[in-house]
């Protein structure tokens, strides 16, 4: 091999993560190289997006119209066949309906456009994109991650160098091991997918047409994503134990699984299983629950499912890649403009990285511990009361690294405690909002001052707010003592003397 | 600050280092909403002068800031210059 070429930063994976990160490094003069394993546009799973990803993130990246003009469906919340109604009730993104604006609403999307529109945008934005480039292993030079290893187009062995790399590599990637962690798998939500895609099949009625629909059944949930008027996504969530049965036949685990849901059977009617093209297969993953305990070490930080996952109940996980990409951006561009120490910057990417992955966990852990017309095996296993003092200690491992030393001490019995209550307070706001398309069930104000919802929105809410917004330096550090984003909001900085 | 199209709470409100009283409760309010000075009576429902989601959370955000404890949702509900005095001030 020659001389490795050199870079500011290396972004393995073209996902919505690697190409946030890649994008806004590339935005502040850097060198960046994307290296892809594939050829875009792929298919990828994870369709329903959040408010924070379309009208924050994209919009600091400068693809907000792009994706606007792709015609994806429209979502204004999601709709829940969930806990004792029958009748489906909206999570909703406005608060009232005097108060939806136009930050309101997120998109189905069909992944293979959506991830093309964001990597392309990347090489628009100066980053070298180079697909069906596998990264084959991390360089390491004196305790320092220095640069990757990865095969061309043409399969030649190539090296390339860098201050910093970027895995963005996915749930399949390995090059997380760099970082010199464990992969930690929630004992709990060790949950199997097995998905596909229907021409046509019905629509919840207006204005909630573009919702998604997760809808609790015996062994599981199911969601139904309208991706297109003619189009939609069907999944099943089922136990592990059903890997068997499933893999024996994916096609029949899920009819099974629809035919066992009310709501999901009715809408589809008579629609046909889409059996030609990307979307004629059944496909099944794993959608355990981790999280690596190391999120980053001198020279390589992880970012999206690289670093952790979570169910997909809440459609979290472009938001969590997305949002990731955007805070390892900004350590890095301070550390290149050499304004923060590796440790500040990275602190700081790290704490709110763990703090945004550890308010979902709660959310999911009180969401699944909700009480359900069905009790059954698949419900009950998944109660508070059920998790086992391992998975709360794992839990507490995981919010320590948030630099809270207070939450760290916390100890089993007591999240414990933390979650039931949490589930309590949730299973209320649901009841007291009542009915999707009554007059309280259009009112998020029970379900948003549930303490686990506002813990999940203030982030993403900033993130929003500061994409429509622009510029500015107004916000207070979100972890005691950290840093605050600079005015461009691509870099991080220490915040102002406080006012008093 | 000039790159900045939207109105919003990010110019003037957030970069006096005062602490949070009335007036500049109201200043604030007219400003991300456009009104000149002095133009908004203190029981006005602040949501059919063009108060939006956006510009709440810019609000909540610059006066959080200065030490006050709010949300979003609280302010959403009593959506006049008199009921958030009241709130922010009345701790
Ligand atoms: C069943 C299920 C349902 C889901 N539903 C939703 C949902 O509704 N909404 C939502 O937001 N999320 C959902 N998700 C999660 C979502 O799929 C992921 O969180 C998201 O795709 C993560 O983005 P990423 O950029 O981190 O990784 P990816 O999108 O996986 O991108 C990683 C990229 O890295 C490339 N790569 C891998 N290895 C290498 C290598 N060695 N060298 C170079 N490139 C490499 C891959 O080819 C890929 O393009 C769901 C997940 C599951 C399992």
């Amino acid at each position: 091999m020659s001389a490795p070429e050199e870079f500011d930063a290396i972004v393995v994976g073209g996902g919505p993560a690697g190409a946030t990160a890649a994008t806004l490094i590339a935005d502040q003069g850097h060198r960046v190289v994307l290296l892809e394993k594939q050829r875009f546009p792929r298919y990828q799973i994870g369709e329903s997006l959040l408010p924070a990803t379309v009208h924050g993130v994209c919009r600091l990246l400068g693809a907000d119209e792009e994706i606007r003009r792709a015609g994806f469906t429209t979502k204004r919340g999601g709709s829940f066949r969930w806990g004792t109604s029958p009748e489906p009730w909206n999570f909703l993104f406005a608060l009232s309906p005097e108060l939806s604006g136009p930050t309101s609403y997120a998109y189905q999307v069909d992944r293979m456009t959506f991830d093309d529109i964001l990597l392309r945008n990347a090489a628009r934005h100066g980053v070298d994109v180079r697909e069906e480039s596998p990264v084959l292993e991390a360089v390491e030079t004196g305790g320092r991650v220095t640069g990757v290893v990865y095969t061309d187009p043409a399969g030649a062995r190539r090296e390339i160098a860098a201050a910093h790399v970027v895995d963005a590599s996915g749930s399949t990637g390995r090059l997380h091991a760099a970082a010199g962690g464990t992969r930690r798998y929630s004992e709990f939500f060790q949950n199997l997918a097995v998905f596909g895609y229907f021409a046509g099949g019905g629509r919840l009625p207006e204005p909630d047409a573009g919702n998604i629909l997760c809808a609790a059944f015996d062994e599981g949930w199911l969601w139904y994503i309208p991706l297109r008027d003619d189009l939609t996504s069907v999944g099943a969530v089922l136990n592990r134990d059903q890997a068997g049965r499933i893999q024996a036949d994916r096609e029949g685990a899920l009819r099974d699984s629809i035919r066992r849901c009310t709501i999901v059977r009715d809408l589809l009617g008579g629609a046909e299983r889409v059996t030609e093209g990307t979307y004629g297969s059944v496909r099944v993953r794993r959608d355990y629950s981790y999280a690596n305990t190391r999120f980053w070490a001198p020279g390589i930080t992880l970012v999206g499912d690289a670093a952790c996952f979570i169910d997909p109940v809440f459609s979290t996980g472009v938001h969590l890649a997305t949002y990731s990409g955007l805070l390892a951006a900004r350590s890095i561009n301070s550390v290149l403009a050499g304004e923060l120490s590796e440790e500040r910057a990275f602190g700081e990417f790290e704490g709110r990285y763990r703090r945004e992955y550890s308010v979902f966990y709660e959310f999911l852990a009180a969401f699944y511990d909700m009480r359900q017309r069905e009790e059954t095996y698949f419900w009950t296993a998944r109660k508070v009361t059920n998790m086992q003092a391992g998975d709360m200690q794992a839990f507490a491992t995981l919010v320590a690294g948030a630099s809270s030393a207070e939450t760290a001490l916390v100890g089993a019995d007591a999240l414990a405690e933390r979650f039931s209550s949490s589930s309590a307070e949730l299973t209320g706001a649901v009841e007291r909002t009542g009915a999707a398309r009554t007059q309280s069930g259009e009112r998020m104000s029970e379900l948003f001052r549930a303490p686990v919802v506002a813990d999940v929105m203030s982030e993403m809410n900033r993130i929003q707010r500061r994409g429509v917004t622009g510029p500015g330096t107004d916000e207070a550090p979100l972890l005691e003592g950290g840093l605050v984003p600079s005015a461009d909001g691509r870099r991080w900085a220490e915040p102002a003397a406080p006012q008093t | 600050m000039s790159e900045n199209p939207a109105p919003s709470a990010t110019g003037q409100g957030a970069e006096r280092s005062d602490a949070l009283t009335a007036e500049r409760i109201r200043a604030d309010v007219e400003q991300v909403l456009g009104e000149p000075a002095g133009s908004l009576g203190e029981h006005d429902n602040l949501l059919d002068r063009g108060m939006d989601s956006i510009r709440l959370m810019s609000l909540v955000e610059s006066w959080r800031k200065t030490g006050v404890e709010t949300d979003f949702i609280t302010l959403a509900e009593e959506p006049t210059v008199a009921a958030w005095t009241r709130l922010l001030l009345d701790a």
